[in-house]
């Protein structure tokens, strides 16, 4: 395993979920002083918060007593955050609308279609005496 | 008055009632205080409020707020706790509250940054809450070195990114699962590992920094 193996499992090695991983992560840390201090930091850095909790102070029962006795109003939060594959899609949503807005606004209009040109039909001339008949040039 | 009354009884008898551990024990609690019990919810109050004003702490750094935020999550919790669903999991339902709390807190604190945090330092309870008493066997030299780490590791928290920190109190100092934290923070699993990667990376390389 090299350094670079360990650091990239070491949140799995954290979890414990594996025991092959666990051992072929000791093994590493047994030969380097380097992933040996990363791991003492972080073990360290852990046991130092977990020692430096607070307890509730003296007033706190009173004054949730006091709060929940005058039905105070609790502050109403921010709207929920949506989560991101939503918000991701209101975006393309959002973007859709912008394009197709500016769209109209920047495309000329298509002309609007032209009247047929009037249908025109040759007059008939019935000329009497000889059964003839001629048409009208158009 | 009653419920003045209520609380104040349950806290003095706090002792003499085990507080709720599992799930059912707190469904039964839950029950109790629906069906008019005065001193169920003083239960809940207790078994949860060091742990909450913990997390709420780690979140946003000021030991004041957080008591306020805490306070605010129970009275949400007594507010809608006839609504609560009793087959999901109450630890992540007022988990969840509570993260949501702070996490508009940090979103306040980022629109408006002249609000201040906290100016006290942070010390283990044991050294704020302990009269000052003569111990043969104490060694100023080893309480400031602990107050200097327990400093440094606070900065360090700080420092990390306010998603990063929620996964990583969450983990790390609530023992919580992944899919606890996934509901908390209203994401999916796979999101909460690389965050929590991530954030123990960091929070692993700052301390190596800070303590060389």
């Amino acid at each position: 395993m090299t350094c670079s193996d360990f650091r990239r499992n070491y949140s799995a090695y954290r979890d414990e979920h594996d025991p092959g991983l666990a051992a072929a992560m000791d093994d590493h840390l047994e030969l380097c002083a380097s992933c040996a201090a990363f791991d003492q930091a972080f073990r360290d850095g852990v046991e130092a918060l977990r020692g430096a909790s607070v307890a509730p102070s003296e007033a706190f029962g009173p004054r949730l007593e006091e709060r929940l006795a005058t039905k105070d109003p609790v502050p109403e939060p921010f709207p929920p955050r949506l989560p991101p594959a939503m918000t991701g899609l209101g975006a393309v949503l959002l973007l859709a609308l912008a394009g197709l807005a500016l769209r109209g606004l920047f495309v000329a209009p298509a002309p609007a279609a032209a009247e047929p040109p009037p249908l025109v039909i040759a007059r008939a001339h019935l000329i009497p005496g000889i059964p003839f008949v001629i048409f009208d040039q158009p | 008055m009653a419920l003045i009354r209520f609380l104040r009884d349950t806290l003095s008898r706090r002792r003499e009632l085990p507080l709720p551990r599992t799930q059912s024990e707190i469904n039964r609690v839950i029950e109790a205080h629906l069906g008019g019990d005065p001193h169920a919810f003083g239960r809940i109050v207790a078994r949860y409020q060091s742990r909450l004003i913990n997390f709420v702490y780690r979140m946003t750094g000021d030991r004041d707020r957080a008591e306020e935020l805490v306070q605010d999550t129970f009275l949400r919790v007594h507010r809608h706790l006839h609504r609560f669903d009793r087959e999901r999991n109450f630890s992540t339902w007022i988990y969840t509250i509570a993260a949501n709390l702070a996490r508009n807190e940090l979103r306040r604190r980022n629109a408006s940054p002249f609000i201040p945090t906290d100016p006290k330092p942070w010390l283990p309870s044991s050294e704020q809450d302990a009269p000052e008493l003569e111990d043969p066997g104490h060694r100023p030299d080893m309480d400031f070195d602990r107050e200097e780490v327990a400093e440094t590791v606070r900065q360090t928290v700080k420092h990390l990114s306010p998603d990063h920190r929620e996964v990583f109190v969450l983990r790390e100092l609530e023992g919580k699962s992944y899919e606890e934290i996934a509901e908390i923070v209203s994401t999916s699993v796979g999101t909460v590992k690389s965050r929590l990667s991530r954030a123990r990376h960091h929070f692993a390389e700052l301390i190596l920094r800070r303590l060389r």
